[in-house]
């Protein structure tokens, strides 16, 4: 008890013709409520396969999933959604912010396919979202369209996106992956800011150099975990 | 998602792309449009005939005779009678009895003639309308009993060549003689001149003195109000077997609405096969839809990646693309009914009669409409729904 996911024995493969591909061996591993998880690994290791089985984009094969000790290895679709929904929140490399709408109603989606909070009106979602935009420090960029930003920018409203539900814990796949270095250490301050303050992280990296925030590290090496630093085996 | 926030989830990605929607909807609008014009057209015509056929009397029943034998002239057989008209008469149930001289109420045929020429024209008794007259004079009162008539163009150009000719000449209807008092303009009843028929006018006394001197083929009989009508007519059937034994074959009861009838239903099944025809358009547009959707689908899916991994369910996904649908052929059909309406009032007025838009084609029109959304909408849509969150994310 205690941890806040818990993989065990997970195994996962891919079939690319009549080839079946092992990317996942025997990850067992358990992260606590307050950890900055970093997952590194070359491409093609299997690490961003790890942390979308983790988020229930993706499945897994054999192995069971406990989150806060239950075991939530069968759900269906439907639930994995609501899952997502509620406990989750997505930071993608790419921003991947929805072209047409604004940044305010970005932020917002979250909330809209929440069963509690798209029953509030939609000014109650937009002093919601407008909050959260402050935290990230883009207020006054809530009307704009995710064109009209900048990377670091639009990096920003998806953080505030993916915090908007207020999730136990939060995916990023290389979050600075398209950012300079600048920008890209600003994101990983906000980042480690919501970090200190409760939120668990769960970052994918190839940059070694984004280890330093991270409580616990794994390097993935062709589907297997290596435990770099803190203890995440259960 | 509640149902108002998939709505304008649905809106805001139907604004971000206005104009290719627009060119889709146009389709929907061409297609809706089309088909509102031609039922109003069909319903116009449909009504027209109906309020001519109601002119005629509804207590109006006919009496006719079928031959056993039908190679017999019933000339010979002489089935009707002057005498059986009278007999006919003396009903209690019957208000008047006399020989028929229209065909099921709506036209009376007669052949007229002025020397060596003759013609065609069908007559309508004069009921203190006012004739568009082009030449002459119109009736006047008390002229009920004279043999006088205001002939068509058609007719008195046929018999006179020129028209005007006509008035004060005396022509033959039916080995009498009629004066030409007037000739009136063939364009004056629409229905008569799209039907290629236009009216003569005779008084009611004349047409009726007419039709006792041919010979009858039937009869017409009035009923009284409240009298049965089959009762009535077992006691015509009587009179008639009684004063002709010595026929063979059988009196009939016609419906003195047959014609009128089987005039609408043909006018009812022209207007829906044109409809049809033009539905077809629709169903083009439909195709349409069912293209934008796609391309849509696959336009957008990361943004159906990116739902899916904040909390989107398949339901919702499969919903917001159905809606998105339904509100494009949804707003090409209001868009479409308007333009109808529009264009049927243009129609009518180079049409002799009014079109006419009855509620149920309105209902119909934007039920289809929202049909087409739905039927051309639910596979790009159940497309996207079933589409897989990591694939859509990492395309």
């Amino acid at each position: 008890m205690g941890h806040l996911i818990e993989l065990q024995d997970i195994q996962k493969y891919y079939s690319i013709g009549k080839e079946k591909l092992h990317v996942l061996k025997a990850v067992n591993i358990s992260i606590d409520q307050g950890d900055f998880l970093t997952i590194v690994g070359k491409s093609g290791s299997g690490k961003t396969t790890l942390m979308n089985s983790l988020s229930f984009l993706d499945h897994f094969d054999e192995g069971a999933y406990l989150f806060k000790g239950e075991d939530v290895t069968g759900l269906t679709e439907n639930e994995k959604s609501q899952f997502r929904n509620e406990y989750m929140g997505f930071i993608f490399q790419q921003y991947h912010l929805i072209d047409s709408l604004t940044i305010r109603q970005n932020v917002e989606l979250p909330l809209l396919y929440n069963k509690v909070y798209d029953k509030l009106s939609q000014k109650e979602r937009f002093e919601r979202v407008d909050h959260y935009l402050e935290l990230v420090g883009i207020q006054d960029k809530k009307d704009r369209k995710p064109a009209e930003l900048s990377g670091g920018q639009q990096q920003r409203a998806a953080i505030a996106r993916a915090l908007i539900n207020d999730p136990y814990v939060i995916f990023a796949d290389e979050p600075t992956g398209a950012l300079d270095s600048h920008t890209g250490a600003q994101i990983m301050e906000i980042l480690s800011r919501f970090n200190q303050e409760g939120k668990t992280i769960i970052l994918v990296t190839h940059d070694a150099d984004l280890t330093r925030y991270a409580s616990k590290v794994i390097e993935i090496i062709d589907g297997v975990v290596h435990v770099k630093k803190g203890g995440v085996h259960a | 998602m509640t149902f108002s926030n998939l709505l304008k989830t649905a809106l805001y990605s139907i604004r971000a792309r206005k104009l290719r929607v627009f060119l889709t909807m146009f389709g929907i609008i061409i297609g809706i449009s089309s088909v509102v014009v031609i039922l109003s057209v069909g319903d116009g015509l449909s009504q027209e005939v109906k309020g001519i056929a109601t002119e005629t009397s509804s207590n109006k029943y006919t009496v006719s005779f079928e031959s056993d034998n039908p190679q017999m002239n019933q000339e010979i057989l002489n089935v009707f009678t002057q005498n059986d008209i009278q007999e006919i008469e003396q009903l209690n149930e019957i208000e008047k009895a006399n020989a028929t001289t229209s065909i099921g109420g709506l036209f009376n045929f007669f052949s007229v003639s002025y020397f060596d020429k003759s013609t065609g024209i069908s007559v309508k008794s004069y009921k203190n309308e006012t004739l568009d007259i082009i030449y002459g004079r119109d009736f006047c009162d008390n002229e009920e009993t004279a043999n006088r008539i205001v002939l068509d163009e058609e007719a008195a150009t046929d018999l006179f060549t020129e028209p005007a000719l006509a008035v004060g000449r005396a022509i033959l209807i039916n080995n009498q003689n009629y004066e030409v008092i007037g000739v009136c303009s063939s364009k004056g009843n629409a229905t008569a001149s799209l039907l290629g028929l236009t009216y003569s006018y005779l008084s009611e006394q004349n047409i009726e003195n007419m039709s006792q001197i041919d010979e009858i083929y039937s009869v017409d009989y009035y009923l009284m109000a409240n009298a049965d009508s089959e009762a009535v007519f077992e006691k015509v059937e009587d009179i008639l077997k009684n004063n002709h034994p010595e026929v063979q074959g059988s009196y009939q009861l016609e419906d003195p609405q047959a014609i009128t009838k089987s005039f609408q239903q043909i006018i009812g099944g022209l207007t829906a096969f044109v409809a049809c025809v033009s539905g077809i358009s629709l169903f083009v547009g439909g195709v349409g839809v069912m293209n934008i959707m796609y391309v849509s689908v696959s336009e957008r899916k990361r943004e159906i990646g990116i739902r899916r991994a904040i909390g989107a369910t398949s339901k919702t996904i499969l919903l917001q693309f159905m809606i998105e649908a339904i509100i494009i052929t949804g707003m090409g059909g209001l868009l479409g009914i308007f333009n109808g309406f529009v264009l049927s009032k243009i129609v009518g007025a180079f049409l002799p009669f009014p079109t006419v838009i009855t509620p149920i084609n309105f209902i119909g029109a934007s039920v289809i409409s929202i049909l087409v959304g739905l039927i051309f909408g639910i596979v790009p849509a159940i497309n996207a729904s079933k589409m897989d969150p990591i694939k859509a994310i990492y395309q």
